[in-house]
């Protein structure tokens, strides 16, 4: 069937979005091929819509369980029966269930962890692979803002040389990162199609403050008369709760959302976001992957991101809907210093390196060796990889390497808040675009209009009334 | 503090006889030959395995409490409640049934959840969703339930609503506890409240909103194990209760006692030490109902140990050994556990 046919009758659509044919033709035609799409921009269907025109199975790679359930909702949806997903949630049973009938399926999805198991890749090597698929292909690279030592092993089983072609896909990549993709993942002369990540529809506005006094006080001002739905990214969870206990006081309906919320709380406070009996969720940087919610209207960053993607990424969850959306940037002179503490807790310094491979070669566990030179759990499974392939001097050598890297995205958010032209045009220039916005742009330019965002209805109080019978009826009639 | 009404009520019935560790282990549900033992001793089956993701932090930080108020004091690592402790141990009666459910209950709740939410949506045409419980296993149990039932999804939402009336009126639940789990159900425009959400509706710390939870998802759970005109909801609650209560190893062992070979036979064929056995044989006379006492201990053993625990008021084996010192510490631990009654 014509890839055309394909995309009308399984996705219900009637024309490909910009860069997708390009990636699909490639791939079809048997070509390794890097997609770089920002996020909601289309990306998935790169890869759902060639297995519909190729034989054999969609391997793909996914490093958070979260999409990758999102994933195959998503495939469910377009009436996909043959899907599996194999990560670390899964009872030994099922996933004994999984890789015994592995044959049966179309997608089969995988976690780095699972796909580096022998036993899988045996299973894998037994099917006919259509091709690979790297979801969030940048986390392979020191260079990305999420850099996942677990990628990093894909390495070998890409080596082969007739291999299935494999497809990467991510929301954001530099040149350097795009490099790292390439050779980490052993990509043969791969077809790049980038999608520009300026949004014209966001206006980009920093400010300075003194410290988080300040913040906290121009956030509770801000909220009161702007409009929502929003998004205040903080950089801890005690301050997630922290602050959204301080607005929930002033009446505003809102939330906190981190990684230490069991799930249940977590699926309960996504779901009153999306439906909107929340306004603003305050969150550390785990809120946003996977939310389908398209009329966020505002992002607020109470601290500053280490990288430039990670605050696209963040930025790039307003305004799905085509309208206007705000993103503001709360910066004091301190941020720096605490960025810098946080995202080198987690890069072992060279006596740390030194010591803990000494520990090591005297037959001490992980664990302890881990816990005696004070590393973090992320510092030990980096340094556990490199020592597989270098000799102390060049791990010690690597590790500088990464050091510097972070060290220079950090400058550049630091150029960022600082700049004196404008924003935009900052931040595009870190991923090689230049800016085609003229009005509503950034604080910078000073041609922002405002007035969509200033709200003009009063809060309703929500009824405190609970009545269990009523609630029951409500909910099945 | 209604945690701490927990922790009274446990070290109570312990009177004096056991750490403050041994309760953490019998709210964590630990599995060992001694946490078993005082379950079964101490009448803590209720409590067995509540919470199971207690942190050590946490549980220390409540004992430290409970000292700095003077509830409890600590003399050679046991803990006795103080006066004090029991004035305020007013609580009523707590409820819950932890060693028939051992986290069997949170299961239930999913699934009613994600039931709910799923008719809620299908009777009002609604197809496309996003599941509240994100758990595949989950999703498959609903969907597998949903696919059985030969109905409209109209009458089926009514019957599960009628089912859900009659047993939360039913069963004998607090009001708070009624409100708190009909806030934990999601349906279209109806969201599940968070913990501290319902806390502020109720007024009420976010702990003692998910303990008088707990409690309710047992005593219904209870109640629909007591009674059949509910087959629906029943049928959420498949498997929630613990149906074998032997740990793996123990249960080996269990089928080798039972095919005639000895105690000492087992530790050799298993290459297990003999303590780790006589752990097991322990286990099995906590949970099996005709265990064979008989062949480790007579009856005439039996009334002289329990004439010593009655006299002395303690089950403590150190002091029972000092008086039966022909006694192994094996056969007074199933002495315990068999109890005061000898049938001739
Ligand atoms: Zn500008």
């Amino acid at each position: 069937m014509d890839i055309q046919d394909v995309l009308q009758q399984r996705f219900g659509y009637v024309a490909f979005r910009p860069g997708q044919e390009e990636v699909i033709r490639h791939i079809v035609a048997g070509r390794d091929a890097v997609a770089i799409f920002p996020t909601g921009m289309g990306k998935s269907l790169c890869y759902q819509l060639p297995a519909y025109v190729m034989d054999g199975a969609v391997v793909v790679i996914s490093p958070l369980v979260a999409l990758m359930e999102d994933q195959v909702a998503n495939l469910r949806n377009h009436k996909e029966k043959r899907i599996v997903a194999i990560n670390s949630f899964l009872s030994r049973q099922e996933k004994e269930l999984a890789l015994n009938t592995l044959h049966q399926y179309k997608f089969i999805f995988l976690s780095p962890e699972m796909l580096m198991q022998t036993a899988v890749q045996q299973l894998i090597e037994q099917l006919n692979v259509a091709f690979y698929v790297v979801d969030e292909a940048h986390c392979i690279s020191e260079w990305g803002f999420d850099f996942r030592p677990d990628y990093l092993r894909m390495k070998e089983i890409f080596a082969g040389s007739k291999r299935a072609p494999v497809l990467a896909l991510t929301a954001t990549a530099s040149e350097k990162v795009i490099e790292d993709i390439t050779s980490y993942l052993q990509l043969n002369q791969p077809h790049i199609e980038r999608q520009p990540i300026d949004r014209p529809s966001i206006s980009y506005r920093v400010l300075h403050l003194e410290n988080q006094l300040a913040k906290t006080d121009w956030i509770i001002e801000r909220l009161s008369v702007t409009i929502g739905p929003g998004i205040i990214y903080v950089a801890s969870r005690k301050r997630a709760d922290e602050l959204a206990a301080v607005l929930q006081e002033k009446g505003i309906r809102v939330a906190s959302y981190h990684g230490g919320k069991e799930q249940d709380e977590r699926s309960i406070i996504q779901e009153q976001f999306v439906q909107g009996d929340l306004e603003w969720i305050c969150a550390t940087n785990a809120f946003g992957m996977g939310i389908h919610k398209d009329d966020i209207r505002q992002i607020i960053h109470e601290h500053l991101p280490a990288t430039p993607s990670a605050y696209v990424q963040e930025v790039g969850r307003a305004g799905r809907d085509g309208e206007k959306a705000a993103a503001t940037l709360l910066y004091s002179e301190r941020d720096i210093q605490k960025l810098k503490f946080i995202v080198f807790e987690d890069l072992p310094d060279e006596q740390q390196i030194r010591y803990y491979h000494s520990l090591m070669q005297t037959g001490v566990s992980g664990s302890l060796a881990t816990e005696q030179s004070g590393l973090t759990e992320v510092a030990a499974r980096l340094l556990d990889y490199y020592f597989e392939q270098f000799d102390e001097e060049n791990v010690i050598r690597q590790i500088r390497q990464i050091f510097q890297v972070k060290e220079r995205q950090i400058a550049d958010m630091e150029r960022f808040v600082r700049s004196e032209d404008c924003l935009r045009e900052k931040l595009l220039s870190y991923f090689g675009e230049k800016s085609a916005t003229t009005f509503d742009c950034c604080s910078q330019c000073q041609n922002i209009a405002d007035e969509w965002l200033v709200r003009t209805t009063v809060e309703q109080k929500r009824s405190t009334k609970l009545d269990w019978k009523e609630r029951l009826h409500q909910l099945l009639g | 503090m209604v945690f701490i009404s927990i922790l009274l009520t446990m070290f109570q019935r312990l009177h004096g006889e056991r750490s403050a560790q041994g309760v953490y282990h019998i709210l964590r549900g630990k599995r060992s030959g001694q946490t078993l033992q005082d379950v079964e001793n101490y009448q803590l089956k209720p409590f067995y395995s509540l919470f199971p993701n207690l942190s050590t932090d946490g549980y220390r930080r409540q004992i430290e409490r409970l000292i700095a108020e003077g509830l409890i004091r600590i003399e050679n690592q046991v803990v006795y409640v103080t006066d004090k402790g029991r004035k305020n141990m007013l609580h009523a009666p707590w409820r819950f049934n932890g060693w028939e459910y051992r986290g069997g209950e949170r299961e239930f709740v999913k699934r009613l959840a994600l039931t709910v939410q799923t008719l809620s949506y299908i009777r009002t045409g609604q197809t496309m969703f996003a599941p509240i419980q994100k758990e595949l296993h989950i999703q498959q149990f609903v969907k597998e339930f949903l696919r059985r039932q030969t109905v409209s999804v109209d009458e089926l939402a009514k019957r599960v609503h009628k089912e859900l009336v009659q047993i939360l009126s039913e069963a004998n639940l607090t009001d708070l506890q009624r409100t708190i789990l009909s806030y934990r159900l999601t349906g279209v425009q109806l969201t599940a409240y968070t913990w501290e959400q319902i806390a502020e509706a109720l007024n009420s710390p976010v702990t003692s909103v998910q303990i008088y939870f707990l409690e309710s998802l047992h005593i219904v759970l209870d109640f629909i194990e007591e009674h059949e005109d509910m087959p629906l909801v029943k049928s959420l609650a498949v498997g929630c209760r613990v149906e074998n209560y032997l740990t793996q190893s123990a249960e080996r062992s269990r089928k080798l006692v039972q095919q005639g070979y000895s105690i000492e036979q087992i530790a050799s064929l298993r290459n297990l030490k003999l303590s780790t056995i006589e752990d097991h044989m322990v286990e099995m006379a906590a949970n099996v109902k005709t265990f064979p006492y008989e062949e480790f201990v007579t009856a005439e053993q039996i009334q002289k140990v329990w004439q010593q625990i009655d006299r002395l008021q303690t089950k403590r084996l150190r002091v029972l050994k000092e008086r039966c010192a022909e006694l192994s510490y094996f056969q007074l631990r199933l002495i315990i556990i068999h109890g005061k009654r000898v049938d001739s």
